[in-house]
């Protein structure tokens, strides 16, 4: 058995919860991060996990497609956790959001992976894939967090839009982060046939 | 009302729309030309607050962040569900430019 340990340490220029937003909010993995997701859906959430499917390409190699479930659990207030299983290798991503100044954060994520058996032979390729996986993610995310921290200072509310009158276009309180986000209805969706669509809980995905 | 320039006619035509942040009326504008008309819009998606483009061959507005569709008067097309709708400006042209009026 090998186990893969990396860890990535960044700063950005928004609120912790910001970024828990944006990790949460998994409806923009198809449109920001197109070229990586393939596929995502949520087969259950609540006020502390979200269970997602994916379907995605692998950095450099876009032609090999992976399916995989991720749960993703808020474990503490700036911790996320996601336990994913990636061509069947059990793999744990730890996200960290810390404030560390008005509308600043810092950002850790630590990904391990456990290799065992004939797994083990791709532990190489995982583990150059990885810096390239987490820099695109970011990259692709920065401008989004940023425009999502601008517009949170404007008092914009989610499905309102901003304050009508110029005047209330300015916030200057904490930035809230409550789950479950709200979520747009998926009202054809294939999924609300299927057994596992809200699981455990009426209405989680409205 | 305030009137604020936002961009020279010009600038219009060889692009599919333009974005610019208005700081005195605290609002990212998209202004675009269609065949008969020209348009100001707020580029802030209200579901999320997302960047809105226009889309010139099917002319409708999209965010590129949830993929949400609005038509040109601004209601979302694509989740009915979905009642908040981009803001209008309205706007006059003097000397080829183009003013917001607020």
């Amino acid at each position: 058995m090998k186990i893969l340990d990396v860890t990535f340490k960044r700063k950005v220029n928004c609120s912790a919860n910001v970024c828990l937003w944006n990790h949460w909010d998994g409806d923009h993995l198809n449109y920001v991060h197109g070229g990586i997701y393939n596929e995502t859906e949520i087969f259950y959430e609540d006020d502390r996990v979200v269970l997602f499917y994916h379907r995605m390409k692998i950095p450099l190699i876009p032609f090999i497609k992976v399916s995989t479930i991720d749960m993703t659990v808020l474990k503490d207030k700036n911790t996320v956790c996601t336990y994913g299983f990636q061509f069947g290798i059990p793999s744990l991503s730890t996200a960290t959001y810390k404030d560390i100044g008005k509308d600043k954060c810092s950002v850790v994520v630590n990904y391990k992976f456990k290799f065992s058996g004939l797994k083990i032979l791709l532990y190489p390729l995982i583990k150059f894939l990885l810096p390239k996986w987490n820099d695109r993610t970011w990259y692709e995310d920065l401008p989004l967090k940023l425009r999502r921290q601008k517009i949170a200072r404007l008092n914009f509310k989610d499905f309102k839009g901003l304050p009508i009158n110029t005047k209330n276009r300015k916030f200057s309180g904490p930035i809230n982060f409550r789950l479950p986000i709200s979520r747009l209805k998926k009202s054809d969706n294939k999924l609300t046939k299927h057994p596992f669509y809200n699981f455990g809980k009426k209405d989680a995905h409205t | 009302m305030i009137k604020i320039k936002i961009c020279n006619l010009s600038q219009l035509e060889n692009k599919n729309y333009l974005v610019k942040w208005v700081e005195k009326i605290k609002d990212e504008l998209i202004v675009f030309k269609t065949d008969r008309k020209i348009y100001i819009k707020s580029s802030v998606c209200p579901h999320f607050g997302g960047p809105i483009a226009y889309n010139k061959n099917e002319n409708y507005l999209y965010c590129a962040w949830h993929g949400l569709r609005f038509s040109l008067d601004g209601k979302c097309s694509n989740q009915k569900s979905f009642k908040a709708c981009l803001n209008n400006y309205d706007y006059e042209i003097k000397d080829n430019y183009i003013f917001v009026k607020k």
